[in-house]
């Protein structure tokens, strides 16, 4: 590959980490991803190889800058997705009673459980700290 | 997902580590309309054994106290209660970037009360 395609491709790369990452970022906060995006690992993966060829092939300054800044980017995603796993669990049994509580709530009226007899309640505990 | 629960009769209501006063910021920002209970003490968190220890699975971004020590935050759970106070369905997940999209957790709501 000469050095011009190296450049190009890596000013490609650095131009698709910035969209799809400010894509997927910019959906993060609006909280409406529903899964796990595994195609996020696939796309730094893929990022990471392409930055990693375009680098070993001698770019000039301006292509391995771009490909040095998305390898990086990518790198860390990878590294903080590694990180995203959760602990399971809880001290719960199904089919035996939920503990009873007395919460307050965000306008700081009390919430109780055991006054939702006779109705299905579906409690969330969120991560908490958004 | 919220009118989705009404239809199906389910009272929705949220759990968060947070103080009330962060739990009504995050409640009006994220435009929720169920009740959101704030647990800074985390007496209801600890009673249902969600809480998520502070170091592990931290995150660069995850908040720390004055001694830099990161609070505890909470596994996030669904957990469903039925008429007679009876826990139905656990929900757990596996990553932080999970979200409980509507149609899984009504699936998963409606195997739980069958099973019961």
């Amino acid at each position: 590959m000469d050095q011009a395609t190296a450049d190009w491709i890596g000013i490609a790369t650095a131009l698709a980490v910035l969209g799809v990452f400010g894509w997927y970022f910019t959906r993060i906060f609006r909280v409406v991803l529903p899964q796990r995006p595994w195609y996020m690992e696939l796309f730094s993966v893929l990022v990471v190889l392409v930055a990693a060829l375009i680098l070993w092939s001698g770019p000039s300054w301006l292509g391995g800058s771009a490909a040095a800044f998305s390898l990086a980017l990518a790198a860390t995603f990878l590294g903080l997705a590694s990180m995203a796993k959760l602990p399971q669990r809880h001290s719960l049994n199904l089919g035996a009673p939920a503990p009873a509580f007395v919460g307050t709530d965000s306008s700081g009226a009390a919430y109780s459980l055991a006054e939702q007899r006779g109705k299905l309640v579906l409690l969330k505990f969120f991560r908490g700290h958004w | 997902m919220q009118e989705e629960f009404k239809v199906a009769g389910i009272e929705l209501v949220a759990i968060s580590p947070d103080t009330v006063e962060q739990a009504a910021k995050m409640r009006s920002k994220l435009d929720l309309s169920f009740r959101v209970l704030g647990d800074p003490e985390l007496t209801v968190i600890d009673a249902f054994g969600v809480r998520h220890e502070k170091s592990e699975g931290a995150m660069a971004g995850d908040p720390k106290d004055a001694r830099g020590i990161r609070r505890p935050l909470a596994i996030p759970t669904a957990v469903l209660i039925d008429a007679e106070g009876i826990v139905r369905w656990i929900d757990q997940a596996s990553d932080y970037r999970v979200r409980s999209d509507a149609p899984r957790v009504l699936e998963g709501v409606k195997q739980g009360l069958a099973a019961a």
